[in-house]
């Protein structure tokens, strides 16, 4: 059996494929930019923009005091989330997570209902360094002007 | 009571009169050839490091000793946190952290100082000016009011107790590890960017920067891939949310370094052996080292929105001049320079390691660039049109995935092929048994039941990549045993020790497929059940029966914890996992801890969700079996050794002179 040993060349391909692999990449990247951004809004934010139902959307704030309803039978969890001025009934499925506290900071991810609840499919607690409540109504610090 | 505070104040404040008179003592040494201006920069950053050093103890001192007079000890100190978690707390908040981090500057900067400016004067000496110049700025940063760790409270003010570490982080040992790991990574980078910089001023190309920093950039490298594996792992350990990794902007700004730096470590081979890629590594260093200050600013401005957050204060400005400036001063040095960095001739053959490793940076830029438009998308949506937008994890995932498979699949292929071009025949003798191993993992992965094409393709890259590192292996043991005669265990450590950068890579690279089996296992076959139990249930996930024994409270001086005692039976398994909820008094939040039983084959995470509040007769306990997530630490474990290998230096040759000189003679 006679061996081919001679160097398999050839730039252009190399070049061509450099640049097909760079223009992919970017287009699946765009492509999912899109498809993967969700609203991130507060209560307030979410009542004065007018959030249609269905859009999905994550929403943050404090869980307000006296509003976690675990049914330990059907696993329903409700809770407001509020940001002082507006609050946003929350209806989600599951026990909540440990860190999720009245009085604390979470972020939950789902939409609204056509009856202005919110349908949370992931419910975050924000796991604090140190814990700071906002102001009432305030633009929270990354958005700060 | 505020010796510890003045000590710590006023060490910080010498350092940095000291940092700057070795920055103009080294500026003096560089333009003049100066020795002795030299020596004197070397004594002023070895003491400004001590100072540093003695300004950590300080602060140290006062978490042990409670001194709540200081603001630092009173937020994240009380009078019952345990002596092991008051000792790390020196990085449980942001002043201390920045403080840790000047640490480790001081220490590089001293090692410079004193090793580096040994072998190569001209151009380790203007990398010192460098180095200094960095160190000014954090001594700078620590006493300004914005990460100043001892500032004080005023006297009347001073609380009798403190609030005491955050509860997450005074949770876990494994908080002792992660952050001084990554600091370490993140700090380690500056070495490299400092001789590149240096190599730009002089316009001095050799491979000189290349090779004095070889070891900085893989240590650094290293250390940031295993702290953010161990990160990985306190977040598994810790959160009670039974995964590793989502993607957040703080898990982003750890991993955008890693990449680049990944990319450089291999590029830089082609610049060594084939003098090409100039311009591209010295982007690389600067891209890594800007990366890591973009990361402290983006997760300690409080510009992006993570789920961890950190305090926010005033330095986010002072960072972004800080990166602002390194990219102006480094972009800029770079553009002046340029025309001197030509590449001796180009990459032409496709299948040549060169041209392998060009596609392999390609696809790790790609990834760097794409977490970074991830992660600061929300920021761009914002400023276009004001729409407050996040990206998820789909948006990682779908763009990530194929990213990595691609590269693992360049993994197998680079260090196979020849520099220059490899020809059929080599393709032959190289790839035969890496394809056959890639089939048998395919078909292994279908036996275990995976699913999808991204897991069955792992397993079989995988094993393709696996087989290709044995195959190396047998190979140079083979030649050592046939050229010296050697048996099979000496041969072994003759290629580890006088070969270590070359096969400690390729235990790197075994590390990787661990890494990627592991997630690929444990994100397509995890089982997750989650009931609600009274005393006495049982429930069953993946064939493990758990019973709910008993619910109880357990008080500690620091916390109050209700526990959730689980009887773990079937698949062979014996365990008794206790997942609690803890309350922390100076904390708003409780902490979840999950239990967890850890094994080769699966990990039973448990987790106390919810239980009744009054009479503690029912927990909703959430199962989780997660398999081979084990195999991530070990991957994590498996990369640190192979870099170890990687870095240590060949053994000196023994040396014996055939004739020898009278030392005497001539003497004075």
């Amino acid at each position: 059996m006679s061996r081919d040993t001679r160097v398999i060349s050839g730039r252009r391909a190399l070049l061509l494929g450099v640049l097909a692999a760079a223009a992919v990449i970017g287009f699946v990247a765009v492509q999912n930019l899109q498809v993967a951004s969700v609203y991130y809004l507060t209560p307030t934010e979410a009542k004065t923009r007018g959030i249609a139902a269905g859009t999905p959307a994550r929403l943050g704030g404090l869980v307000e005091a006296g509003s976690l309803r675990y049914d330990p039978t059907s696993r329903e969890l409700r809770f407001t989330i509020g940001d002082g001025v507006n609050r946003v009934a929350v209806v989600g499925n599951g026990a909540p997570p440990g860190l999720l506290r009245e009085g604390a900071g979470a972020v939950v991810e789902g939409s609204f209902a056509a009856d202005g609840t919110f349908r949370a499919t992931q419910v975050l607690a924000k796991h604090d360094e140190v814990y700071q409540a906002p102001a009432p109504g305030a633009t929270p610090a990354h958005r700060a002007p | 009571m505020t010796v510890f505070g003045d000590l710590g104040a006023g060490t910080l404040r010498a350092a940095l009169v000291l940092t700057l008179l070795a920055l103009g003592t080294t500026i003096v040494a560089a333009r003049r050839h100066d020795v002795r201006a030299l020596e004197s920069s070397r004594w002023a950053t070895l003491a400004a490091f001590t100072l540093v050093l003695i300004a950590c103890a300080a602060m140290v001192g006062a978490l042990l000793t409670h001194d709540f007079s200081l603001r630092y000890v009173a937020l994240n100190n009380a009078l019952e946190t345990p002596v092991f978690f008051g000792a790390i707390s020196l990085w449980a908040a942001l002043e201390g952290s920045i403080l840790l981090w000047t640490l480790i500057l001081g220490g590089a900067t001293a090692y410079v100082a004193w090793r580096g400016t040994v072998a190569l004067p001209r151009l380790a000496v203007t990398a010192l000016a460098v180095m200094l110049a960095m160190l000014a700025f954090f001594l700078f940063l620590v006493i300004t009011p914005a990460a100043d760790p001892f500032v004080r409270i005023p006297g009347p003010e001073v609380p009798l107790n403190g609030r005491g570490p955050n509860a997450l982080l005074q949770n876990h040992p494994l908080m002792a590890l992660h952050p001084p790991l990554l600091y370490l990574g993140y700090v380690l980078t500056a070495v490299p960017f400092a001789y590149a910089m240096a190599a730009l001023i002089h316009g001095e190309f050799g491979d000189r920067w290349i090779t004095a920093t070889r070891r900085f950039a893989l240590v650094s490298w290293a250390l940031l891939g295993v702290g953010i594996v161990a990160g990985a792992w306190w977040s598994y350990a810790v959160l009670g949310w039974g995964g590793y990794w989502a993607w957040d902007p703080v898990e982003n700004a750890a991993i955008m370094p890693w990449l680049a730096s990944t990319a450089y470590l291999h590029s830089v081979m082609v610049e060594e052996k084939r003098r090409m890629l100039r311009v591209w590594n010295v982007s690389l260093v600067i891209a890594t080292f800007a990366l890591t200050i973009l990361g402290t600013f983006l997760t300690r401005s409080g510009i992006v929105n993570s789920v961890h957050s950190f305090t926010q204060s005033a330095i986010g400005p002072l960072l972004l001049a800080y990166l602002v400036a390194i990219l102006v001063f480094g972009v800029g040095l770079l553009l002046w320079r340029a025309r001197l960095l030509s590449d001796a001739g180009g990459i032409g053959a496709p299948l040549s390691r060169e041209a392998i490793f060009l596609f392999q940076n390609v696809l790790f830029v790609a990834a760097t660039v794409t977490v970074l438009l991830g992660t600061l998308y929300p920021l761009i949506a914002e400023a276009i049109n004001g729409a407050q937008l996040s990206i998820g994890a789909p948006y990682f995932d779908r763009v990530e995935v194929p990213l990595a498979l691609a590269l693992l699949f360049l993994m197998g292929i680079g260090p196979q092929l020849p520099w220059h071009g490899a020809s059929r025949a080599t393709l032959e003798r190289q790839f035969t048994a890496p394809l056959v191993a890639a089939a048998a993992g395919a078909v292994a992965a279908l036996a275990l039941g995976l699913q999808g094409v991204a897991p069955v393709l792992t397993y079989a890259l995988g094993a393709f990549v696996a087989a290709t590192v044995v195959q190396e292996y047998a190979r140079g043991v083979r030649a050592r045993r046939a050229l010296h005669g050697e048996t099979f265990g000496d041969a072994l450590r003759g290629l580890l020790r006088r070969s270590g950068r070359r096969y400690g890579g390729y235990i790197v690279h075994l590390g990787i497929v661990l890494v990627a089996l592991a997630v690929a296992t444990s994100q397509a076959r995890t089982v997750e059940v989650e009931r609600t139990l009274s005393a006495g249930d049982e429930l069953v996930a993946a064939g493990y029966v758990v019973r709910l024994a008993a619910i109880s409270d357990v008080h500690e001086p620091q916390r109050d914890s209700v526990v959730a005692d689980l009887v773990i039976t079937g698949n062979g398994a014996s365990e008794h996992l206790r997942p609690a909820l803890v309350e922390y008094p100076n904390t708003a939040q409780a902490v979840g801890s999950p239990g967890i039983a850890s094994g080769l084959r699966d990990d039973i995470y448990t987790i106390l969700a919810a239980y009744d509040t009054r009479a503690r007769s029912w927990a909703t306990i959430r199962v989780r079996v997660i398999p081979l997530v084990s195999w991530l630490w070990i991957g994590g474990a498996v990369v640190g050794l192979g870099a170890i290998v990687a870095a240590l230096p060949p053994p000196r040759r023994r040396w014996r002179p055939a004739i020898t000189i009278p030392v005497a003679v001539g003497a004075k």
